[in-house]
């Protein structure tokens, strides 16, 4: 059966919801495409994300938020403690309902929803419609097929349908964390600080996170760069760590994940096909974070997309180019900024954080924020310190 | 002969191997599945997995 629509957006993660509620408010007829029964689940994520991230595009609802965090920890690879008194304000989010929820929005602005749909093709026809083809889930019905002017691409870190367009999305091995964690519940945890661990025994390449999802339990994880890889070493590590740290503590919803730690991918749009979230790379590259990207990227796409509709029933495919030119100006020109520094903290040797670690622990903690964090790492290379300062000035 | 195999008792389908698969012969639909025409046994994908689901010529995961 051929669905008509005028936008289709593969992948209901914060990304494609996010467009699509956009989408269907302006009074366009959108469907919303997810591969799983269910959008969200399970979350594939940290779930930390700054008070700034989000509410440039969202009023945080309570029932998201797991817990609030005020101060955090950074542990170097020799054990040395770092307190870091003066966090600015974070949240751990509750990934699976927030998703959830941003479907049901969705489609209370009117976008039709379908679950359970894997897309396993895209191309353009002759005449001008993208179409994309679904596998036959269930083997009885046919296999069901959207066409639209528009095809917004939100289909997460793997990515698959921007080839059939021509994008080389392929990662290279420094630009992919991959990523392993679990939720951990034990009475150690506190609710209201987020711990790091940094180093090569830790996690090559990237770094261990205790993000606190209430008291005594939390979304702990660690991401390995791609390039130090080895078969299952992600999982290995994790669960080392946490018979180490926490034993006999009753661990559960062990998964895994890549994420993207490169530059966005350009363009962002070609022709009527446009590109958001993890599927556009639109990560920070220094500490993986992907959420606030995704919510404004989306909801900026989807806003372009439905303005593109002209009078005449036509589309206008120069509109959608708004959306990169407003994303390049905002998070756009943060993750090129972060991306500028990652090879130097990709680089940075245990002593080299160690040494870091050790200077600040002696600092008073309720100083120290992660501003004063950055700073006393590149202050200690002269080079990269003008780096930093040209990029951040 | 080609062969990625994979474990799918071990795979958790997060598509991680399919991002760096510069040759687009990994596809998640129901369930991951290899493109045996297009795969060339580079092996990024067996070292790229968290969970050591995938594995080259012959061995198993």
């Amino acid at each position: 059966m051929n669905h008509q629509y005028d936008i289709i957006i593969v992948g209901a993660g914060p990304a494609g919801s996010m467009a699509a509620a956009a989408a269907a408010a302006a009074g366009r007829n959108v469907c919303l495409i997810e591969r799983k029964p269910q959008a969200g689940t399970p979350a594939r994520c940290g779930e930390g994300i700054g008070y700034r991230g989000l509410t440039l595009t969202l009023e945080p609802r309570p029932e998201w938020i797991k817990s609030t965090v005020v101060r955090a920890r950074m542990i170097s690879p020799a054990g040395v403690k770092v307190d870091i008194g003066n966090v600015d304000k974070s949240w751990i989010l509750d990934r699976e309902r927030m998703d959830s929820d941003l479907v049901k929005d969705a489609v209370k602005s009117g976008a039709d929803f379908f679950p359970s749909t894997p897309i396993v093709s895209a191309e353009k026809l002759s005449n001008g419609l993208y179409r994309c083809t679904a596998a036959n889930a269930d083997k009885k019905s046919a296999a069901r097929e959207f066409t639209a002017p528009i095809l917004i691409l939100a289909d997460g870190v793997e990515s698959r349908l921007a080839r059939c367009f021509g994008w080389d999305t392929a990662l290279r091995l420094n630009d992919i964390e991959t990523c392993a964690f679990a939720r951990v519940r034990s009475d150690g945890i506190e609710p209201d600080c987020c711990t790091f661990y940094t180093g090569s025994a830790a996690a090559p390449g990237g770094y261990l996170w205790i993000f606190p999802r209430g008291a005594g339990v939390a979304n702990v994880g660690l991401g390995v760069i791609g390039s130090k890889c080895t078969p299952g070493l992600p999982q290995k590590l994790l669960m080392d760590f946490i018979n180490r740290n926490f034993p006999k503590s009753k661990v559960t919803d062990l998964h895994c994940g890549g994420v993207p730690v490169g530059r966005w991918v350009r363009p962002l749009v070609k022709g009527g096909v446009m590109l958001i979230g993890d599927a556009a790379r639109q990560v920070n590259a220094i500490n993986g974070a992907g959420i606030a990207y995704s919510l404004y990227a989306g909801r900026l796409a989807g806003a372009a997309a439905a303005k593109s509709f002209r009078g005449d029933g036509g589309v206008d495919y120069r509109v959608l180019l708004e959306y990169q030119k407003e994303w390049a100006g905002n998070f756009g020109k943060q993750q090129d900024r972060s991306f500028a520094l990652k090879e130097f903290i990709l680089s940075a040797s245990d002593s080299f954080l160690n040494k870091i670690a050790e200077t600040l622990s002696k600092e008073d903690p309720e100083k120290i924020n992660y501003r004063r964090v950055f700073m006393r790492t590149f202050a200690s290379r002269p080079s990269l310190f003008l780096k930093a300062f040209k990029l951040f000035r | 002969m080609t062969g990625i195999a994979i474990n799918h008792k071990k795979c958790d389908e997060c598509g991680a191997c399919i991002s760096v698969c510069r040759k687009d012969a990994l596809v998640l639909g129901e369930k991951l599945e290899v493109l045996a025409d297009r795969c060339v046994s580079c092996g990024v994908c067996v070292n790229i997995c968290p969970f050591a689901a995938l594995a080259t010529n012959g061995e198993t995961a």
